[in-house]
């Protein structure tokens, strides 16, 4: 069976072909049809894919990568593509076309210093014809040749970061380039002039003027884009804007003289991203014309042709945009991103004007009632089209929608409500309950026949009344300022349990849930989560049996939801005024309240939660709906979140309403499972969307099982558990403890007798952080997360223990067999290296033992169990091997010259074999013999000319029992790999990378090679 | 509590707030010359692409503020280059320009002159251009640089001058390493303490300048297509064979005009043949050269369909 390999890199290639579209994701290339992917032969192109172009009889596909480009014959019936040319240019190629109104193979190819090859790709046309029989041998076979029909040289020759072209013939082409000083530059292959001092003309290639050159922005110009028929042009920049041009024809209107000083002309300045603009395009819908751009920050911005922003979207998950492309048969937007995703938007309702941020104001109180200064203070769903609302004179309205268009429906007062000073007003399935100064008021108002019934009006509780949660059917709880809490039940509200809250400043309950019927969840105000259990005794009473403290700092949760509830345990959702989703876990067994897992969301303020996957809350001054899957749905300005709102989903439609400067507004927005699948379906991996620093192989449970699971973690804070299996990566867990950048983790396999394998996950990073998680592969195949501790590292020696270490390097950890205790080795970027004792059984607890200074920045930290030693690698080259209690140094020596960047090594009977790698560049094989400490060393210089960053041993047990060679894999900056026998020391490249930033490299038993820093790739190196 | 910690994390930002540096990069350049000693005996220097001005400003700490007599500081001359203006510094001559543009390069030449004896002993260049965040981009842009900077550095520096200038050390330095070697006697990589390890930031340190024999200064336009004309300009057989190669490491002779300039990928045996004998017999190669393509070409030979 073929080893499939993966790669999730840049994707700077994007090209909308027809309907389809082609994608360039690293060094590869796809072609994706409705229900079909086929990917572009690959050979031996090693650089990444920066674009494509297609011819207009469609059967030829250019590509280019840096300063290669490939031709193509796209044989759509086989859906198969053939290599027909590969080129090589001396400069960089940063745009191309094919030229449409001339023969179908005539193209150009633009480069990085304002020249054009303008050529024609000739087919050797005998072999075309059966060139249907696409067996291997004849798939790659060159066929034709491209000849050179001019060579075309700008007098400007400054380096060019972005290049647009356009025309359909050469004679028509415009070159429209942007450079590193903000100046646009215009020129075309027209009017060539002498070039020599002589005035003689040379052969071979022409010289054409510069036409215009325009001061368009304050830094770089990334990308430009042009529609002639609508005469806009658009560039973006370093300097975050977007900026429209006006292009003017001239008086008889059928061309653009580029040399007048007023052929391009300053229309707006538009400002939406917060870093650089990387793309651009122009789309057009109906006879309007739109403007998309794309941002280093992830954010899309589509603008109107007046420049006004229509939306803002974060549309790669944090990932940088590098291209954008357009459908217009679909009004589909791709995005490419730096992970590697392609994702889509349908822009066709928001083009149509139906935005998805449209608001409609409900009519005014007074402009159908007779009353003044009185409006809607209040506001809850009694249904999906029923809404009540409560004046700020306590009187209760009801309003009606869709029956008819939303502006002409009115408030109609329900006048049998008895009118008093109401602190509360909360609704559900037909019930309004209203509270106030000792009193509580239950009503029934049935939808159909719009009556108001009242159940309960009397007096509860002593103080003012702060709160009414619905707890399940008939059953309530009430808490007032005074911090008293009430159950009540039944429709006479009688008093079933009275309870006893924890007393503090503004004690009245926030969010209360009955997980059963004899446990009682609380949330107060002051961010205090408190467990009540029902005695089982006569008196039925609630007690206080645990707590948890400011869960979300000091504010009360939102909510707290049951997700899950088994005879063992409950696991509950919480929500606060922070952007963390907890979910708890209570053992019902001992009635142990944990935080077994924390979730960070892009919401400042969280206020409910629809499904595992949708969130609403408040950012700023914005009412947000926020889909994991699908980034940010609903973004509504709305005033910021202290305010009165309320929503209804029934059947994905989701019905919004708040209550903004005296007006109650309303909003609706339909859910979708994702993107409709009319139109290509791409799949999304979910690797880190910043640099990822560490990995680490949990391994095989069985060895039948072929899939792998992998801990991860990176810049982006994140510590991810996926699954690898036959080419796909399946994202299982996350975990988000960590406040800073994750530098390194470190796994330690548990016995376990509930789940098929466990692990603790020891991970390091910035802010002196310390995460220790555990992970269990359930029954059922799915990654369980418990957040065990997170710990500040702080200086022991130090007098003032507020003092925040740096940031911690390195982690390697090892158990005493006997006490169970957890030794844990850490590295901390000021040179100290400290030995901590934990156990399990207490994980908050962490025992400063030992603590040794090497003055020097720890890059490498590794704890060998076997010899009981501890290797530290340091930013100078120097390695360090200790004891294990760091009593005795056994040897320190000079091992690079510079940075040991990455560090393996193994055991073998009498010596330890390492293998590094450093900034010098080199690679150094060194054992030491476990006797007599003898260091002996053997270098590979000329490995590698860049730094080397990653590498990793591997020593595979035959089926027989005997090991084979002990080998050694290299990766450094220059991307290439090679395999050492570190025996012979014989040494050979197997293969290119193309992660950029390289930060590791591991190596299964099947000789995969999983590669990772700016991405990921898994790679058979057998 | 954040703030802690970010201040601590660089302590050259810090030292450079303290000390009065425009930017943290000023110690790299006093890192290069702990190691290299490059500002011995200098007195005349050209910093391209000089902006916001610390490298100009150790220039002139170094070099300047020591000379003890006015007549000492009038022989110290300090030339910085960059596009855009900058704040004054002590004893600075500043030069706004491009440093691709052959008009730079002249401006620069006549506050030197003619004579060997007043062109410069050191030049430096910390130049990056922007960065776009597509690394490969990046490294190609910031090679361009280099080989403007290294051209204008022909026509400057006297023999036995040293230059010193930033590279992204990624994926193509081999050829760069013999681009520098056509000049210098002595050359490295270097990465100083206070440039961060993390990044691929190392700088070329350079020493004992010299002009190829019969090679006449020329600016040089790197990656354009018409090097080889450019070269032909200065009629020198040296500068024909060397420009092109310089420009964009083209070691396969100048490209004559009416020649594809696409290079065919699949070439037969014979072809590498006999571009292989060519050159290793040609007497005005460098050694060095040779040596570095032998294995190129004989693995290519391996390769080829015969």
């Amino acid at each position: 069976m073929e080893i499939k390999s993966s790669l999730f890199s840049d994707a700077f290639g994007l090209h909308v072909k027809n309907n389809d579209l082609l994608i360039g994701v690293g060094n590869q290339a796809f072609l994706y049809t409705k229900g079909s992917r086929i990917e572009l032969p690959q050979r031996t192109r090693n650089k990444k894919v920066h674009g494509f172009v297609h011819s207009s009889s469609d059967d030829l596909v250019l590509l280019y990568s840096e300063n290669e480009f490939y031709i193509f014959l796209y044989h759509s019936e086989e859906g198969q593509f053939q290599l027909v040319y590969e080129g090589e240019t001396k400069d960089w190629i940063n745009a191309a076309t094919f030229l449409e109104n001339e023969e179908k193979t005539r193209f150009v190819l633009h480069m990085a210093h304002s020249t054009v090859l303008y050529l024609q790709w000739i087919s050797n046309s005998s072999s075309l014809q059966d060139s249907v029989d696409l067996d291997s041998e004849k798939k790659y076979s060159q066929r034709g040749d491209c000849i050179v029909l001019e060579l075309a040289c700008c007098t400007d020759y400054s380096m060019l970061y972005y290049t647009c072209l356009h025309g359909s013939t050469y004679d028509q082409l415009v070159i429209m380039s942007g450079n590193a000083f903000g100046e646009l530059l215009i020129w075309r292959p027209q009017f060539a002039i002498a070039r020599d001092d002589d005035g003689n003309e040379v052969s071979g290639s022409k010289t054409y003027p510069l036409l215009l050159r325009l001061q368009a922005h304050n830094g770089v110009i990334l990308s430009i884009a042009y529609n002639a028929a609508k005469q806009l042009l658009i560039t973006t920049s370093d300097d975050r804007s977007v900026k429209f041009w006006r292009v003017a024809n001239t008086e008889t209107k059928d061309y653009v003289d580029w040399k007048t000083p007023n052929s391009v002309s300053p229309m707006f300045s538009c400002f939406g991203h917060t870093a650089r603009v990387m793309c651009s395009i122009v789309m057009e819908y109906g006879n309007d014309i739109y403007v998309a751009s794309g941002g280093e920050d992830s954010y899309m911005c589509i603008w109107n042709s007046s420049g006004e922003l229509l939306l803002k979207r974060r549309q790669q998950f944090g990932a940088p945009i590098w291209q954008l492309a357009y459908n217009p048969t679909t009004s589909t937007i791709y995005s490419g991103g730096s992970t590697g995703n392609v994702l889509t938007y349908n822009v066709k309702a928001l083009l149509e004007g139906k935005t998805n941020n449209q608001l409609t104001q409900l009519c005014p109180l007074d402009s159908f009632i007779e009353t003044k200064n009185e409006f809607i203070g209040n506001v809850q769903f009694l249904s999906h089209t029923t809404i009540i609302g409560l004046s700020n004179r306590n009187r209760l309205f009801f309003i009606n929608l869709f029956t008819d268009s939303l502006e002409s429906q009115n408030w109609q007062l329900l006048d049998n409500f008895p009118s008093y000073k109401c602190t509360v007003l909360e609704t559900k399935n037909e019930i309004i309950a209203t509270c106030g100064y000792q009193r509580v008021t239950l009503h029934r108002f049935s939808v159909k026949s719009q009556q108001l019934e009242q159940l309960f009006d009397g007096p509860r509780l002593k103080g003012t009344i702060r709160s009414f949660h619905f707890l399940a059917t008939d059953l309530y709880l009430v808490s007032d300022d005074l911090g008293n809490c009430e159950l009540l039940k039944g429709n006479d509200l009688h008093v079933e349990a009275e309870i006893s809250l924890v007393h503090c400043r503004e004690p009245w309950i926030t969010a209360a849930l009955l997980v059963s019927p004899k446990i009682l969840l609380l949330s107060n105000r002051n961010g205090l989560i408190m467990l009540f259990i029902r005695n089982t005794g006569h008196n039925q009473e609630f007690t206080l049996i645990s707590q948890l403290k400011h869960i979300h700092g000091n504010m009360g949760s939102t909510f707290l939801n049951l997700v899950t509830l088994t005879s063992k345990e409950a696991c509950i959702l919480s929500g606060g005024h922070e952007p963390l989703l907890k979910y708890l876990r209570l053992n019902l067994n001992d009635y142990k309240l944990t935080i077994s897992l924390r979730k960070c969301v892009p919401l400042a303020w969280i206020e409910a939660s629809l499904s595992d996957d949708i969130v609403l809350g408040f950012n700023d001054n914005h009412f947000v709906a926020w889909s994991q899957e699908q980034d940010v749905l609903i973004q509504l300005q709305c005033g910021g979140g202290h305010r009165c709102w309320d929503y209804h989903l029934l059947d994905k439609e989701l019905h919004i309403i708040f209550v903004k400067q005296k007006q109650v507004f309303f909003h609706h927005y339909r859910l979708c499972d994702k993107e409709s699948s009319q139109g290509i379906s791409i799949p999304r991996n979910r690797w880190h969307t910043r640099s990822c620093n560490s990995l680490r192989l949990l391994g095989q449970i069985v060895s039948t099982d072929s899939a792998h699971f992998l801990a991860s973690a990176g810049d982006d804070n994140v510590i991810k558990i996926t699954k690898y299996f036959d080419g796909n990566a399946i994202q299982c867990a996350e975990v988000h403890t960590h406040i800073s950048s994750v530098r390194h983790l470190t796994i330690y396999p548990l016995k376990s007798k509930n789940y098929l394998a466990s692990w603790l996950i020891f991970s390091v990073g910035g802010r002196a952080q310390l995460c220790i998680n555990q992970i269990d592969r359930t029954q059922s195949n799915d990654c369980r997360i418990t957040e065990l501790s997170s710990h500040t590292l702080r200086n022991p020696t130090v007098a003032d223990n507020g003092v925040v270490e740096a940031r911690l390097m390195a982690i390697d950890v090892s158990r005493d067999a006997s006490s169970g205790y957890f030794m844990l080795y850490i590295a901390n970027a000021d040179g100290k290296i400290t030995i901590h004792r934990w156990q399990i059984e207490k994980p908050s607890t962490l025992e400063f033992l030992h603590q040794i200074d090497l003055h020097r920045c720890p890059l490498q930290l590794r704890w060998l169990p076997d010899p009981s030693l501890l290797l530290i690698a340091t930013t100078n080259g120097e390695i360090y091997v200790y004891d294990n209690e760091f009593r005795t140094k056994m040897l320190q020596f000079q091992l690079h010259e510079t940075g040991v960047n990455t560090l393996d090594a193994y055991v073998d009977r009498d010596n330890i074999h390492i293998l590094s790698g450093g900034d010098d560049e080199n690679v150094k094989h060194t054992t030491i013999n476990l006797y007599s400490m003898d260091i002996n060393q053997k270098a590979f210089a000329a490995l590698h000319n860049a730094q080397v960053n990653a590498l990793a041993l591997y020593c595979h047990s035959k089926p027989d029992g005997e090991k084979t060679d002990l080998f050694g894999f290299t990766c450094s900056m220059d991307k290439q790999i090679y395999r050492i026998n570190l025996q012979t020391s014989e040494y050979f490249r197997v293969g290119y990378t193309c992660i950029d930033d390289i930060k590791g490299i591991l190596i299964d038993e099947n000789q995969l090679a999983y590669l990772y820093g700016s991405g990921l790739q898994v790679l058979p190196l057998s | 509590m954040g703030k802690t910690s970010k201040d601590k994390r660089d302590v050259y930002y810090r030292l450079a707030k303290e000390e009065g540096w425009r930017a943290r990069s000023a110690f790299k350049l006093m890192h290069i010359d702990d190691a290299f000693k490059i500002f011995s005996g200098v007195k005349r220097v050209v910093d391209l692409c000089a902006a916001p001005g610390s490298w100009s400003q150790v220039l002139s700490r170094k070099l300047y503020d020591t000379c003890e007599t006015d007549e000492e500081k009038a022989n110290v001359k300090i030339i910085a280059v960059d596009l855009q203006a900058m704040a004054p510094i002590r004893g600075v001559i500043q030069l706004q320009g491009d440093i691709t543009k052959e008009s730079t390069a002249e401006a620069i030449i006549e506050h030197f002159g003619e004579g060997v004896e007043q062109k410069a002993q050191l030049v430096v260049c910390d130049g990056a251009p922007d960065v776009t965040g597509v690394h490969e981009m990046d490294e190609y842009m910031q090679h361009q640089l280099l080989v403007s900077a290294l051209s204008i550095a022909t026509f400057v520096l006297e023999p036995g001058g040293s230059f010193v200038a930033k590279i992204f050390k990624g994926n193509d330095t081999t050829l760069l390493d013999s681009q520098m070697r056509t000049f210098f006697k002595h050359f490295e990589y270097y990465k100083p303490l206070s440039s961060r390890p993390s990044s691929i930031e190392h700088f070329v340190v350079c020493r004992d300048f010299f002009l190829p024999p019969g090679y006449i200064p020329q600016v040089i336009n790197p990656a354009r297509n018409d090097i080889a004309d450019q070269a032909r300009k200065t009629g020198s057989a040296t500068n024909r064979r060397l420009v092109p190669f310089i420009a964009h490491g083209d070691l396969t002779g100048v490209v004559d005009g009416d020649e594809p300039l696409v290079d065919c990928t699949n070439p037969s045996k014979e072809d590498i043949a006999y571009a292989y004998d060519a050159i290793m017999n040609d007497k005005e190669y460098p050694q060095e050269f040779k040596d570095l393509l032998n294995d190129i070409f004989v693995e290519e030979l391996a390769n080829a369909k015969s």
